[in-house]
């Protein structure tokens, strides 16, 4: 299991999260803001297979490449492997 | 005579400044807070817990070394204090250097606070010591980090 944590703005993150849960994944959602401009963002939390990571960084990929305004197309992901996972 | 003078002092003080710069790059390229700035890939996710009154100074550290930090609102599990939950990605080696300069801003400490306490008559309440904790630091190894839209 791996535990993706993504990290994108505000509004990019609906669509995001939709994409993902239309392709099954589960994800949980935190507000957070940035660091160095303090600008309001999304954080989601991802837990998959490890071989489940590639597909969901390609659809966010995917999704960030279409945002129409070029300085919202950032974002951030970090994997991380995950010691236990337990869905009860 | 004299132009050969001039020159040659013209070639030392040439001589002195090139020194003066290499010496200060040195100097600077050892100073872990200047190194921190140059870009290395991520290898570490470090999720630092610290006070709301620690966030500023957290935050403004984590920056002056390149860290690109992201927030979000925590609550203390005990006393319930609000807190801020930090993720940070740092590259390799370059967790030492960023705990180094935590620690200066968000250590634990002992504060001292006058609880006015209604059972107890009195003038003056006397100041409690309490032990204010520093940040809580978690760091997890980074298998892969991506940054879209660069």
């Amino acid at each position: 299991m791996k535990l993706v944590i993504l990290i994108v703005g505000d509004g990019e993150a609906d669509g995001i999260a939709s994409k993902l849960i239309e392709a099954g994944f589960r994800l949980t959602r935190l507000a957070s803001s940035g660091g160095f401009l303090r600008r309001g963002n999304t954080t989601l939390l991802l837990g998959m297979p490890a071989e489940k990571v590639d597909e969901a960084l390609g659809l966010v990929r995917a999704a960030l490449a279409s945002v129409t305004d070029p300085g919202s197309r950032r974002g951030t992901a970090f994997v991380l492997d995950v010691a236990h996972y337990e869905q009860l | 005579m004299l132009n050969t003078s001039s020159g040659e002092a013209g070639y030392l003080s040439l001589l002195l400044a090139l020194a003066i710069v290499i010496l200060a790059a040195k100097v600077f390229a050892e100073d872990p807070a200047v190194a921190e700035a140059s870009p290395s890939p991520v290898r570490t996710l470090v999720f630092i817990l610290v006070q709301d009154r620690d966030l500023e100074r957290a935050m403004n550290a984590l920056t002056s070394v390149g860290a690109r930090c992201t927030r979000l609102r925590s609550r203390g599990g005990f006393l319930g204090q609000s807190g801020h939950l930090l993720l940070v990605g740092v590259g390799e080696g370059q967790l030492p250097g960023a705990m180094h300069l935590l620690e200066q801003v968000c250590r634990t400490r002992v504060e001292y606070v006058s609880a006015p306490l209604e059972a107890i008559p009195g003038p003056m309440p006397a100041p409690i010591a309490v032990q204010v904790r520093g940040a809580t630091v978690f760091a997890f190894d980074v298998e892969r980090h991506e940054e879209f839209g660069l």
